[in-house]
């Protein structure tokens, strides 16, 4: 039944396996200490030693690095040393029971040997997701939106020293529409060039007239003949009237053959004002959003910060957080399967750091007696299971730095992770922060840095279950510029340049909150309205003295054709107008002639040999 | 291929010596525990040191394990249903649980996961009948069919087989150089 013989063995090999354990465990502590840290930091986390012996109870961490996201060669923050002391008892019942802790040198901003940035697969596996699926879903929209940004528009934009390279990119339609104005013109002057042929034969009138004239001239003879001519000249007047009717009706048709061509020319000068317009389009800034300029240039790295929080956020809610189903279970998703915490049997979480204040002094290397830091951390109700243990956990730090990377940092965080009900508040504010090579602007297209230069923040993180308020000032002074990186392509790039250089002090708000099923992401600053108008300023200089040099091209380019339909409009009229004007003249002065001749042919009548009675019968006839 | 026919023979092998039938049936329930559950479980180690200290048979045991690691893949997410229904809706268990929660050392074992509690119920429910089962079978087989199944068709097409008698070669090289 029992195998005696492999019972030594066996119990060999257990040893062998257990103390193979212990001597990977520290390998292994420290492997999920460094992930879990990166999982949040985004950047790769060193730790040089840790020791856990479990017989002491205690876990030592020396020297633990944390990469800054900005400068990979560099450390966002260093600690020196990190002591637990912790209750041994209490680990066999799997609970971690903090019963001292303490840090030892805090240092920012430190140099790293390696590089502190993350390996694509490492970032993929290691980075949490933003506070849930559909905020994700969100903010890849806003991610999405700077990276779709009309860019090309800015950096792709100027103002041509030809106006020809304009035009010649456009269909202009002006010097067709005068020509074809020019064409129709010339078709009515042919026509009516033939019809003046006939109007003006006016032979058979003025043929008329004359023996009309002689006629009424003739001596008098008897009143049967006067009254005959009277009669006749009588038809001639009527004929008369009738060809002055036609003159004035081709008259008419003349002013509206006239007026046809005006209304070609003015169509085709609308035309041309069109073709300018279309050119100038081709050169405006209409299109472009100079509205909000600090969101484009401050806009991506402001959100990659803010993701940093949201992961921190993210990272507490699936550490500490737990779906309930009912008040006495707690459920949590595991790698396989889901873990299930029965909280009548743990009524204490596996960790607790209950209250811990301690401050650290730091003095000068080489004047100990002049001190060059403090920390003051407050740590109220710190543990792994807030719903086991009832009560919202707090943290307080305040640290004042002699040159350091920051003057002064304020921090209170506040997390409530006891009900289903999962709310956080961190708040921060730091002083004269060295703002130094920090990346501002858009990656390719502006990389603009700041060279040096202070900055003050406040920030404040509020979240409740997947609502999220997360707003930040950042006041900029003695700001100097590093714009080297930037490539010299597009006038608005080089004013917003040359404008940026001479900016040292600037202010920057940033908000993001959860909208519905959204998040809405605003970024304010003083810059906007001076970077907005400096660039129209400029830009509009340059564009209306392009537009003066536009214009007079396009003229030059219409001019002969567009004066020849000028000069034939203007020519219509006056020719063919004239003409019949002055024929319709002669009519009526033949016409007149005739009346008077009529008239003085009756009283000539009248006073040499007709009798009264017949001169009123005369009257009475005309 | 070479896996199949190995497992078959070594099957057969077991089943036609004088291996006793409850060190084959023991093996074959052990294994299927852990086969079962998942494997890098402290619940594993405490079988496996079972399996080495007591007369269990190794094969059966490793067979079991390969067989029955199969069928945990394939019923998926059937494990952790039965494991949350264990520890959450069957309320009478749920002292044991918290007794289970709150002893020293046994949290370790991962017993409040729905996967490890479904699955390690499961093998243990199924352990005693397979185990009985099996010794039934083993002795029946050896009583009733063994020269039957050894000089059936099948048995003597299997051996006449390319596969077997590579397998052959290759058991009479490992014997010649002292492999077993």
């Amino acid at each position: 039944m029992f195998r005696f013989k492999v019972f030594i063995p066996v119990v060999l090999i257990l040893g062998a396996l257990s103390a193979g354990v212990v001597f990977y465990l520290d390998g292994w502590v420290k492997g999920m200490i460094e992930k879990s840290i990166s999982s949040i930091s985004g950047t790769k986390t060193d730790i040089t030693d840790l020791k856990l012996s479990l017989l002491k109870a205690r876990l030592s961490i020396r020297k633990l690095e944390i990469a800054s996201q900005d400068d990979p060669m560099k450390n966002a923050v260093q600690f020196e040393e990190i002591d637990f002391e912790f209750a041994p008892i209490a680990l066999l019942k799997k609970n971690w029971i903090v019963n001292e802790f303490s840090v030892k040198g805090i240092q920012w901003g430190t140099k790293r040997k390696m590089s502190g940035r993350l390996t694509e697969s490492a970032k993929d596996s290691q980075i949490l997701s933003w506070i849930s699926d559909m905020r994700t879903q969100a903010a890849g929209r806003i991610r999405d939106e700077f990276d779709k940004l009309p860019l090309s528009q800015f950096t792709d934009f100027r103002i041509p020293s030809d106006p020809r390279e304009v035009l010649d990119r456009l269909d202009l339609k002006s010097s067709d529409e005068f020509k074809s104005m020019i064409v129709r013109a010339q078709e009515t002057k042919t026509r009516w060039t033939e019809k003046m042929k006939d109007v003006q034969d006016t032979r058979t009138i003025e043929a008329k007239f004359a023996d009309l004239k002689s006629l009424a001239e003739a001596p008098i003879s008897d009143p049967q003949d006067v009254a005959r001519r009277v009669e006749k000249i009588a038809d001639g007047i009527q004929f008369l009237n009738e060809q002055r009717a036609r003159f004035n009706s081709i008259v008419d048709d003349i002013k509206k053959d006239a007026g046809k061509i005006n209304d070609d020319y003015r169509h085709a000068l609308e035309v041309l004002s069109s073709d300018f317009e279309n050119a100038k389009s081709l050169v405006s800034i209409d299109q472009l959003n100079l509205n909000n300029f600090s969101r484009l240039l401050f806009g991506p790295e402001l959100l990659k910060r803010m993701e940093l929080v949201l992961r921190i956020n993210a990272w507490m809610r699936q550490t500490l957080g737990a779906s309930k189903k009912s008040e006495d279970v707690n459920i949590e998703k595991a790698m396989k399967g889901r873990d299930i915490t029965f909280l009548e049997a743990k009524k204490s979480p596996t960790f607790v750091l209950e209250k811990s204040d301690f401050s650290i002094k730091g003095v000068e290397a080489t004047d100990r007696t002049r001190l060059a830091q403090l920390y003051e951390l407050k740590l109220r109700d710190i543990n792994s299971s807030p719903s086991l243990y009832g009560k919202p956990s707090s943290v307080e730090f305040h640290g004042d730095f002699r040159d350091a990377v920051l003057n002064e940092i304020f921090f209170k965080a506040f997390w409530d992770y006891t009900t289903a009900r999962s709310s956080n508040e961190f708040k921060l504010e730091a002083k004269k922060i060295k703002a130094e090579g920090w990346p501002m602007g858009i990656p390719q297209f502006f990389p603009l840095k700041i060279s040096s230069g202070l900055a003050n923040a406040e920030a404040r993180f509020r979240s409740a279950d997947d609502a999220i308020d997360l707003t930040g000032k950042m006041t900029f002074s003695s700001i100097v510029w590093n714009s080297r990186d930037i490539p010299k392509q597009g006038l608005i790039i080089e004013i917003l340049q040359r404008v940026i250089d001479q900016i040292h002090g600037f202010t920057l708000e940033v908000e993001l909150k959860s909208v519905k099923d959204d998040l809405d992401f605003n970024v304010k600053s003083d810059l906007d309205s001076l970077l907005k108008s400096t660039i129209e300023n400029e830009v509009h200089k340059k564009i209306e003295e392009f537009q003066t040099r536009l214009k007079r091209e396009l003229d030059n380019r219409v001019a002969k054709i567009q004066s020849e339909a000028e000069k034939l409009a203007g020519a219509f009229q006056a020719e063919f107008q004239g003409r019949v004007e002055s024929e319709l003249k002669k009519i009526t002065s033949m016409e007149n002639e005739l009346a008077g001749a009529r008239s003085r042919l009756m009283s000539g009548a009248a006073r040499s040999v007709v009798p009264d009675g017949a001169l009123k019968k005369l009257k009475k006839l005309f | 291929m070479l896996f199949f026919v190995k497992a078959t023979h070594r099957i057969f092998t077991l089943l036609n010596s004088e291996t006793s039938p409850a060190q084959l049936a023991a093996g074959l329930s052990l294994g299927m525990i852990v086969g079962l559950t998942p494997t890098w479980n402290l619940h594993n180690l405490v079988l496996f040191l079972i399996v080495c200290l007591f007369r269990v048979n190794f094969s059966m045991f490793f067979l079991g394990f390969g067989a029955f690691s199969l069928m945990s893949w394939m019923l998926g997410s059937l494990w952790d249903a039965f494991g949350y229904w264990l520890l959450v809706d069957f309320k009478s268990a749920r002292p044991l649980w918290i007794k289970f929660a709150s002893t020293p050392l046994v949290p370790y074992f991962r017993l409040n996961n729905t996967v490890v509690i479904g699955t390690l119920v499961a093998g243990l429910i199924m352990a005693l009948p397979v185990y009985f089962a099996f010794v039934r079978f083993v002795k029946v087989y050896r009583e009733r069919w063994r020269e039957k199944v050894q000089s059936s068709k099948v048995v003597v097409l299997f051996r006449a087989s390319k596969f077997y008698s590579i397998y052959d070669n290759y058991q009479k090289t490992k014997q010649k150089l002292g492999l077993v």
